[in-house]
């Protein structure tokens, strides 16, 4: 019964959402030893820290929850620059993971996007939608990772154990 | 072995070591694995399988696949379901299924009385009769009697439905000699195929005939593509799945119904490719002649199926009427040495072509052919027993038979092609519509393309795929041309109906909606007289079937009454599905807990573990309607809440208010322009009450906005309209305002907050233990202050949507939990309790305040609302502002907001009734908005928008509930502290 992947909600992460003009946005990230990803819907990873080029003057940074702190320091959410705006969004989103044999028919079912590797490469990262609902989907070892909108972790829960369990 | 009376000694692809047990009508019968439950129930003997849709006559299998018309049936027990063509129903052990549309069976049917009146059941006769005294009169009989089978009444365990999507470079449609061919070379070249054919098996139309190809049977050809194909990990192959739509950019929608994975019972695919090929075959059409829907009439194709894919000769004496040389074919089959042995006797071919039409398709037969002949009526009660056939001459004979095997001609199955907007050309010689101009990437094969002959077919097809294929940059692949046997050239004279028939007579067009040929003279004769009229008059092609056997007979028979060319009459429409396809192919996963989305807070297991009735409130969002208490009801319960609320102190979870983090260097601007009212003497740290409008002046959203810093604040809307007033406000950053720099975050989901509300929500706050001074001097009404409660910390909003002193607590999401049972906890000596959306209605309507939805409706604007002090008098270029004054300077009277008291004694009259003058039925005045019981009045309220409401304060209005009056005062719409003083206390 189901298929050959595992499918893992995640603790919490340290996100952020950042907006705003390119080179202002790039000189506000640099203390995090990232620069901004070169081709749109991918990532550019660095210890453990995902950034993720999504929409027109739109990123969003993904890094492990222990380093929250740092990062709020760091990235300066009280900034006075009105060309780049960081919000700090960590709560707002639930991740999973979707990993194994079988991790690509678990996001043929889940999702819309188109996964083979001439249009979702290495370093893909795009917004697509999980059952429905946005997300934001990066390539990861063996699979997927996959963040939404917290309030529909969920629906998304079930929805991920029906595809895996088969049941109804 | 199993007695099937009618199942020759070898032959089919069945697997005769297989017996399979199934029920059909109450009776058990025996068939074998890979027997469709048509092809059992010929082999039994079993030809009466249903009765027609109005006349209810007898009718029998006439078709092999997805093309039958007659014979549906109802599934019972486990696989429960209506409607299916016995033709597609696998059988499969322990099948129950019973005709639909007879009573008690199709042998004795009460309703088969309707033949005696037929005569007053032409088409359209509803249109004509049930009319008096009244249509409704009829309308429960009608609606009992329409209809064919019942839908299942229960769950099916073990139905799992999933949905999945697929991204390619080819897509073929169609697992028959040309489809087959098209996925092998562009598998070779290195694409990523996909093939979906609807049979079980693949072979298309060689399954049923005996030609070969390289020199070898056919099927062994087709077993080494397959075979090639299953290795190719680049290729999916779907078998026992149907293309049944096919939408923009190549996008199709597909029903696996065999999916290898055994927990999913089907699947529906959504797939996209970079080409389309669609080898989707052809379709054998009826002919037209009186009776020619007795059982024991087949299409010759389905005899030929029926013969070698599954070992049936459903007759002992054969005849054939075509116009046609295909049906040639069977003839030879029937021939064989071993059919004739068993008792099989092929009494002739009826061929309504001239003699010198007739070429070497008829060379080796040792039969009569009558040249030149039609069959005009077929005879028999319950069975085909005799035909009558004429000659050219006029003279007409009698031949006993029974099975007549027709044929009038091919029809590509242009479905799919035509969904996707190509055009369709008629084809003289083929006397059908044949795919013109593709409006998407995709290309027709094969019988589809109108190739009838084989070999022609499978070089066309070579040439297209690599064509195609070279102009996505894949590179020719080596491969084989197959070489198939000669064939004779396909021919045809096109007969739409036979001559000599009389009015009177039932010639069936469309077999399925029992419509005659009569019925198409009575539509044009009424006027009715395009192709699409007729359809909707007669309701030709409006079946299940979809009038596959018949629309293009339909075409012809309106061309021949008009002196047209079919051409000229042209097609209906082809919509989606092909075929009929289950809800939950399409539905997949939404079912259940999913079907429909849902939104949790970090609060939503408190509340269900608190007993809270549970429900959405606005954009998906599971909210506590009110918290049930012992021994009371649900207006007790709510009394309860709103009682603490105005003494004590409540707190409800209002996490799901929509919350946005504007900044930017017009942000200030941007919130001047969203709002009617002046943002900009806002100072930081306090917030401010504003309503949004629409372009034509009607209030979009309300909400409160704070001043986090300069050009940054943070935007609260209402729950329900957050994702509407994002949209609006990107709207507006695209296009009304490209070069504004505004920066939009939304945080909904990065705030939680539980409201603390009621004259003790202060102390409350205290015992919490917080870094804020929260005194009404240093924390005004409308402030906003940063630091920490009950050692998290926490931003604390004062509004108010109760009307008592509220402090919002909000935290992260991470924290909300804690907080909540904080609250609850440090709060319990208060009294404090839940507080549900229900409560939280009452609170507001005590104090008039608006809600989207009731009094704000789309039609009244703030000054009907009384509030039109939050239109500033200096700021003229916020949204929705101009058309305001435009709409108001006609001077008309408005419906402005008022209090109501209904005399109920304490019923609540129920939102949306009407108020008309003197309570008369005539145009309402006004409706009621909102109504509640009141805790702090001890007496029903109501708010209601009344025509010129502020002037009849004090007025006795009549409120209309069905067709009681219900008399009501008219009041200002505020019954509790109208100076707003405990809130801002």
């Amino acid at each position: 019964m189901g298929y050959q992947a595992t499918i893992e909600k995640q603790g919490m992460w340290a996100i952020f959402d950042i907006k705003g003009d390119a080179s202002v946005a790039a000189k506000r990230i640099a203390p995090l030893g990232l620069s901004l990803p070169a081709s749109t819907n991918t990532a550019k990873a660095k210890d453990g820290q995902h950034l993720c080029w999504i929409g027109e003057d739109h990123w969003l940074l993904l890094a492990p929850a222990e380093m929250e702190n740092k990062l709020l320091e760091r990235l300066d959410l009280h900034h006075s620059s009105l060309d780049c705006r960081i919000v700090h969004v960590s709560d707002a989103y639930t991740l999973f993971t979707v990993t194994g044999q079988q991790a690509d028919d678990i996001l043929a079912i889940a999702s819309p996007l188109d996964t083979r590797r001439k249009h979702f490469p290495d370093d893909g990262a795009a917004y697509t939608e999980f059952f429905g609902i946005r997300g934001l989907v990066l390539r990861w070892p063996d699979g997927y990772l996959a963040a939404v909108e917290r309030s529909y972790a969920d629906m998304i829960s079930a929805y991920f154990d029906k595809i895996s369990t088969g049941s109804r | 072995m199993t007695h099937n009376p009618f199942r020759n000694e070898t032959g089919g692809r069945i697997d005769r070591n297989s017996p399979v047990g199934f029920e059909f009508n109450g009776r058990i019968y025996a068939g074998y694995d890979g027997d469709t439950l048509a092809s059992a129930l010929l082999a039994n003997g079993v030809f009466l399988t249903a009765r027609s849709f109005k006349y209810h006559r007898p009718r029998g299998v006439m078709g092999a696949g997805v093309e039958e018309p007659s014979c549906l049936v109802e599934l019972l027990g486990a696989d429960a379901g209506g409607n299916h063509a016995a033709t597609t129903v696998r059988l499969q052990p322990g099948l129950r299924a019973k005709s639909v549309n007879c009573w008690p069976s199709p042998n004795f049917d009460l309703m088969s009385i309707n033949q005696l009146f037929a005569r007053f059941l032409p088409a359209g006769f509803y249109y004509k009769t049930f009319m008096w005294p009244n249509w409704h009169l009829f309308e429960p009989s009608i609606r009992r009697a329409a209809g064919l089978a019942a839908a299942p009444d229960d769950k099916i365990p073990g139905q799992h439905f999933e949905t999945r999507y697929w991204y390619g470079d080819v897509l073929v449609v169609g697992g028959g000699p040309c489809g087959l061919l098209a996925a092998l070379i562009a598998s070779r070249s290195g694409a990523r195929v996909m093939i979906v054919d609807d049979h079980p098996h693949p072979g298309g139309y060689l399954r049923a005939s005996q030609t070969e190809i390289d020199g070898k049977p056919a099927m062994e050809w087709v077993a080494a593509v397959i075979a090639e194909l299953d290795t190719n990990p680049e290729v999916t192959r779907l078998q026992d799945a149907t293309a049944w739509g096919y939408r923009e950019n190549n996008l199709l929608m597909i029903t696996e119904r065999s999916p290898a994975e055994s927990h999913v019972f089907q699947r529906g695919w959504k797939a996209r490719a970079g080409q389309v090929i669609l080898a989707t075959g052809a379709i054998e059409r009826n002919l037209v002649f009186t009776n020619n829907d007795l059982p024991g009439i087949m299409l010759a194709s389905a005899v030929q199926t029926y013969l070698h894919e599954f070992g049936v000769m459903p007759g002992r004496r054969v005849m054939i009427f075509a116009n046609n040389s295909s049906a040639y074919a069977l003839a030879h089959d029937l021939q064989a040495d071993d059919l004739q042995a068993a008792g099989t006797a092929i009494a002739g071919i009826i061929d309504s072509r001239p003699a010198d039409a007739i070429g070497a398709e008829k060379d080796g037969l040792e039969i009569p052919i009558y040249t030149a002949h039609q069959v005009t009526a077929a005879h028999g009660g319950k069975h085909l027993r005799a035909l009558s056939i004429r000659a050219d001459d006029g003279n007409i004979k009698r031949v006993d038979c029974d099975l007549l095997a027709v044929s009038g001609g091919w029809n590509p199955a242009v479905h799919l092609f035509s969904q996707a907007r190509g055009t369709l050309a008629y084809d003289d010689e083929l006397a059908s519509f044949v795919p013109d101009k593709a409006a998407q990437r995709l290309a027709c094969v094969g019988a589809a393309a109108g190739q009838m002959n084989l070999a022609s077919a499978l070089a066309d097809t070579i040439s297209t795929i690599t064509a195609s294929l070279g102009e996505d940059g894949f590179e020719s692949p080596a491969f084989t041309m197959p070489i198939s046997a000669a064939s004779p050239d396909y021919h045809l004279h096109p007969l739409w109906h036979v001559d000599g028939m009389k009015p009177g007579d039932k010639a069936f067009v469309d077999i399925q909606n029992d419509v005659t040929l009569d019925d198409i003279g009575l539509a044009m004769r009424e006027g009715f007289d395009t192709v699409e009229h007729v359809k909707r008059y007669t309701t030709a092609g409006m079946g299940i079937d979809q009038g596959k056997t018949g629309n293009v007979n339909v075409i012809g028979n309106i061309a021949e009454a008009s002196a047209k060319s079919p051409g000229d009459i042209g097609t209906t429409t082809f919509r989606s599905p092909f075929t009929p396809v289950d809800f939950g192919s399409i539905a997949g996963h939404r079912n259940g807990a999913t079907v429909l989305p849902f939104r949790h807070t970090p609060i939503t297991q408190w509340n269900r573990d608190h007993g809270a009735v549970m429900y959405e409130a606005g954009a998906r969002w599971q909210r506590p309607g009110y918290f049930p208490i012992e021994g009371g009801d649900m207006q007790d319960a709510i009394n309860a809440e709103a009682e603490a609320v105005r003494y004590g102190v409540g707190v409800y979870d209002g996490s799901p208010l929509g919350k946005f983090d504007i900044s930017g260097r017009d942000a200030a601007a941007f919130i001047d322009l969203l709002y009617t009212n002046d943002f900009g003497d806002l100072e930081i740290g306090m917030g401010r009450y504003g309503i949004m409008l629409t372009d034509d002046g009607m209030i979009l959203d309300d909400g409160v906005t704070f001043k986090l810093a300069d050009n940054h604040y943070l935007m609260s809307t209402s729950t329900g309209f957050a994702d509407l007033v994002y949209r609006h406000m990107d709207y507006l950053l695209q296009v009304e305002c490209p070069g504004w720099q505004v920066w939009i975050t939304p945080v909904t989901s990065q705030w939680c907050n539980a409201t603390i509300c009621g004259p003790n929500a202060r102390d409350v706050v205290e015992a919490l233990g917080t870094s804020i001074d929260i005194s009404n001097e240093a924390f005004p009404f409308m402030a906003m202050r940063d630091g920490i409660v009950a050692d998290m910390p926490a931003r604390i909003c004062r509004v108010s949507f109760t009307g008592e002193v509220s402090f919002e607590i909000n935290v992260w999401p991470r924290h909300a939990e804690a907080m909540w049972r904080r609250i609850m906890e440090i709060g319990a000596p208060f009294g404090i309790v839940p507080v549900g959306s229900e409560t939280s209605h009452v609170l507001r309507v005590e104090k008039g305040f608006l809600s989207l939805g009731h009094e704000v409706d789309a039609t009244a604007d703030p000054y009907d609302l009384g509030i039109g002090w939050i239109m500033s008098r200096t700021k003229t270029h916020a949204i929705g502002r101009r058309s305001v004054d435009i709409r108001r300077s006609s001077g008309k009277p408005r419906r402005e907001l008022v209090g109501l008291i209904p005399e109920t004694n304490g019923e609540l009259v129920p939102e949306g009734a009407p108020i008309t003058p003197n309570g008369e039925r005539v145009a309402s005045e006004g409706f009621v908005s909102a109504c509640v019981w009141s805790v702090v009045n001890k007496q029903v309220i109501a708010l209601g928008l009344l025509t010129n409401g502020r002037a009849r304060i004090g007025e006795t209005i009549i409120i209309r509930d069905q067709e009681r009056m219900i008399k009501a005062v008219v009041t200002k719409p505020c019954f509790h502290d109208p100076k707003g003083e405990r809130l801002r206390g």
